[in-house]
Parts: structure tokens; C-alpha cells; sequence
């Protein structure tokens, strides 16, 4: 690793800008997967966080002067290009409905690990595979439910662990407004997931995986 | 301490936010005599641990490495073009300035040629129907431009040897009578029949040509007076 390593993004940044191209591609290295990630959970669709990383990383190869020190981190105004990116792919796509196994092919995708290849379980651990399966889906589904503008504080406060002071700063409101929607959000996402929580069968065993225990 | 603060509180602790331990234990103690709060933090709990699942499934997920790639490529095209750009603008600065200087040098040269022949004279051309209006409402005049005239005379004859010109009659008739500071002649056309009204002789057969003659005008606008050019 070089010395570049160690350096900001916001150096990396001002270097990139005068043409170091080893520094960019440190600079996405650092950043893609924050921004993929929240693509990805605001929207649940991998192409949607694919296109929303190279539009936001197309903004600080064209213009990376956008982007103002003064105003918060470089990673926060990454967030808000993509916040902003994501939203309008939402609703472009809520035109569209979606043709062929798309849902399907999604899920898949985001069963994924990082490097594509699917988790490889134990054997003894099945069961608890299926259910951290079935409870991601599951938080998942009820995450894709709420209206963007609560998705948007869970994703950033919630999965991203991001703090309120950079969720107003990325959402462009105040604190206290990121505080009030997360508080709402949080209500909404337990009445959801209340309804999508499967019955339990005996002992408090999901009824899945009495199912999956039988079979084996 | 009210339902909605121990509320806020179990949400920070459910977000792992670093709450004050009395805080925690003023809410715990309030959510065993309220079952709402106390459903509540059971529910807040539930929450935080589903989301910690979820966020553990996606912490390690990132953007295909293609992605990479193909937003290298881009940067290095942007690197060439903004070289280009910043070759243009080069270019383009240094071709600017040279076309400032060759027309300030221009303009000064013309400002130097216009400056020194207003220290002569200042000549335009009237509409002869005007003038001739002009000339003919004027009658004999004495307005004192005897000293002004001479001047104009001293600068016309050493500018324009070789024309012959007649003195200067001045207007008289409705125009201001006092010496002038600065003044305009125009040089203008009008029928030769005008200058009968000045004492010269015209032939009838000739009272149809045009004459030039040189209109002096005062400060405001207004003609003093006038000589005739062959």
C-alpha cells in the first residue's frame, strides 16, 4: 500500500482532481460500498445501486468542484448525489412494472456476498440460516415499504449507522426533523413487521423451520 | 419523566447510542409501572435486532468490479478532455489578448487621428433642404462672431488651401448674439439662388446648381453663420 493509502478522502479527492488517477480509484474503493449499500437498501434493486454508484462518482469525475469542504465530509455529499439519484430512479421506475423473474433475480442478488458467490452454510447451522434468511427478508420487505422519506432516515440512521447530524446534512433538513421521521419510522416498520412475522409452531420455533427440521 | 422521553430514550439505547446510565434506568423503572412503554422497549428491542441482521447481511456487500473499471476509463477520457478544454482555453486567452492589443492600438491611433482633427474642425453634413431652410429665414445679421469667425477662417485657410471660401455672414435674426466658446461647422449643400440672399450675383441659368457652403453652429445647436466654398 502506498502512502496514498492513508490519505482523506478529501485529499484524495484534490488529487484526483489534478489527474491522479491511482488516487481516484483509492477514493472509490473507500466510498463505492457505502453508497452501493444504500442504493441498494433504498431501492432493493442492484441495478438501480449500480447505476446510482456511477452517477455519483461520474459527478466528482466531471465536476468534482461541486463539492464544498465547508459544507461536511465528502462522504456525506456522496450520499446526498446519491440520495438524490436514487429517488428519481424510484420514481422513474414506478412507471415501469418489471418484466420477467426481476424480483426473483433481486433476492438472489442480495442473498450475495460481497464477491457474488453465494453463502456457504455449515450444515449444523441450517437452521439458523433459514431464519436470519427469513428475518432479513423479511426487515427488508417492510424497509422497501415505507414511504421514501421515512426509508431514507432507517437506511441512513438505521442500516448505515450513520449519526442524525449527517442524515440531516445528507437529507438537507434539521436534526430534529431526521429525530421526529426515525421515531415514526421506527413505528411504522414494528406495525409492519408485526404483520409479516410468520406464526410460531411449538417452543417458538418458526414454522419454516419445522418444516426444514422435518425434511431433514 | 413522560411516556415519549422514556420513549426517545429506549430508542437510543436500542441504536446503541451511549445513553447515561441513569437516563436507562429512570426509563426501565417507568416501563414497569407502564405496559405501553414497556411493550414499547420490548418492540424498540425486537427492531434494533432486526435491523442489526439486516445491516450485517449488506455490511459487506459492495458495487461489482466492473464498476471500477469502467469508471476509470471514463475518468482517464475526462482527463483528456479537460486537457483539451484547458489547452483551448489557452489557446483561446492568448488570441484574446492579442486582439485586445490590435484593438486598443487601433483605437488609440484612430482616437489620436479623430482628437487632432477636431482641433480643426468638426464636420458633418446637414440635409441641404434643412440648411437652405436655414438660410433663407436668416437675414443681414451683426452678431459679434467677428473674433470667432476669424479663427475658424485662420484654421479653415491653412486646412483647406486649396478651396476658396467667401468670410463668414453671420445670422442675426432669433439667435443668441454672444460670443461663442465652442462651435461646430458643418459642411453642407444648398442652391447657388441662396447666396443672392448674401449680395452675391446669380445667374438665373445657374440658380438651380448647388453650392457647398460651411454652416457655423453654436453651442446649441443653433446656425451663427456661413460661408460659401468653390
Amino acid at each position: 500500500m502506498t502512502a496514498k493509502g492513508n490519505l482523506s478522502p478529501e485529499e484524495l479527492l484534490s488529487r484526483a482532481a489534478a489527474g491522479d488517477e491511482e488516487a481516484f480509484a483509492l477514493l472509490y474503493r473507500q466510498l463505492q460500498g457505502g453508497v452501493y449499500r444504500f442504493a441498494l437498501q433504498m431501492s432493493g434493486s442492484q441495478n438501480i445501486a449500480e447505476e446510482v454508484v456511477q452517477e455519483v462518482f461520474m459527478v466528482l469525475i466531471r465536476d468534482s468542484k461541486k463539492f464544498d469542504p465547508a459544507r461536511g465530509a465528502l462522504q456525506s455529499f456522496l450520499y446526498g448525489v446519491a440520495r438524490n439519484h436514487v429517488l428519481r430512479c424510484i420514481e422513474r421506475d414506478t412507471r415501469y412494472v418489471p418484466v420477467g423473474d426481476d424480483q426473483a433475480s433481486m433476492e438472489d442478488a442480495l442473498r450475495r456476498g460481497a464477491n457474488g458467490v453465494h453463502r456457504q452454510v455449515p450444515a449444523g447451522d441450517i437452521s439458523d440460516e433459514l431464519v436470519r434468511r427469513e428475518t432479513v427478508g423479511r426487515v427488508r420487505q417492510a424497509v422497501l415499504a415505507l414511504p421514501a422519506y421515512y426509508r431514507e432516515v432507517v437506511v441512513l440512521c438505521e442500516l448505515q449507522g450513520m449519526s442524525y447530524e449527517d442524515a440531516a446534512r445528507v437529507i438537507g433538513c434539521a436534526i430534529g426533523t431526521v429525530r421526529s421521521r426515525l421515531h415514526r419510522a421506527r413505528d411504522l416498520l414494528q406495525a409492519k413487521l408485526r404483520v409479516l412475522r410468520p406464526q410460531s409452531g411449538e417452543n417458538g420455533v418458526p414454522a419454516q423451520q419445522l418444516e426444514v427440521r422435518g425434511r431433514a | 419523566m413522560n411516556c415519549e422521553q422514556v420513549q426517545d430514550v429506549f430508542v437510543a439505547i436500542a441504536r446503541q447510542e451511549g445513553v447515561d446510565e441513569a437516563l436507562s434506568t429512570q426509563a426501565h423503572a417507568h416501563a414497569q409501572d407502564c405496559p405501553r412503554c414497556a411493550a414499547f422497549w420490548a418492540d424498540s428491542r425486537t427492531l434494533g435486532e432486526d435491523l442489526e441482521v439486516l445491516a450485517a447481511e449488506d455490511r459487506e456487500k459492495l458495487a461489482p468490479a466492473h464498476l471500477e473499471g469502467a469508471l476509470r476509463i471514463e475518468f482517464r477520457q475526462g482527463r483528456r478532455a479537460a486537457l483539451r478544454r484547458r489547452a483551448f482555453a489557452r489557446w483561446s486567452a492568448g488570441a484574446a489578448a492579442a486582439a485586445c492589443l490590435l484593438l486598443a492600438g487601433g483605437a488609440a491611433t484612430r482616437w489620436i487621428l479623430v482628437r487632432s482633427a477636431a482641433r480643426t474642425d468638426k464636420v458633418a453634413v446637414m440635409p441641404a433642404q434643412q440648411m437652405a431652410g436655414v438660410v433663407e429665414s436668416s437675414s443681414d445679421g451683426q452678431a459679434d462672431l467677428t473674433e470667432f469667425t476669424a479663427q475658424l477662417n485662420a484654421w479653415e485657410n491653412a486646412k483647406k488651401a486649396h478651396e476658396l471660401t467667401t468670410d463668414f455672414f453671420p445670422f442675426s435674426s432669433g439667435v443668441d448674439s454672444a460670443p461663442l466658446e465652442e462651435a461646430t461647422l458643418i459642411r453642407v449643400r444648398l442652391p447657388r439662388a441662396a447666396m443672392s440672399s448674401y449680395g452675391f450675383i446669380v445667374p438665373e441659368e445657374r440658380a438651380a446648381e448647388w453650392v457647398n457652403a460651411d454652416v457655423v453652429l453654436g453651442e446649441d445647436g443653433q446656425p451663427r453663420a456661413i460661408r460659401f466654398v468653390r
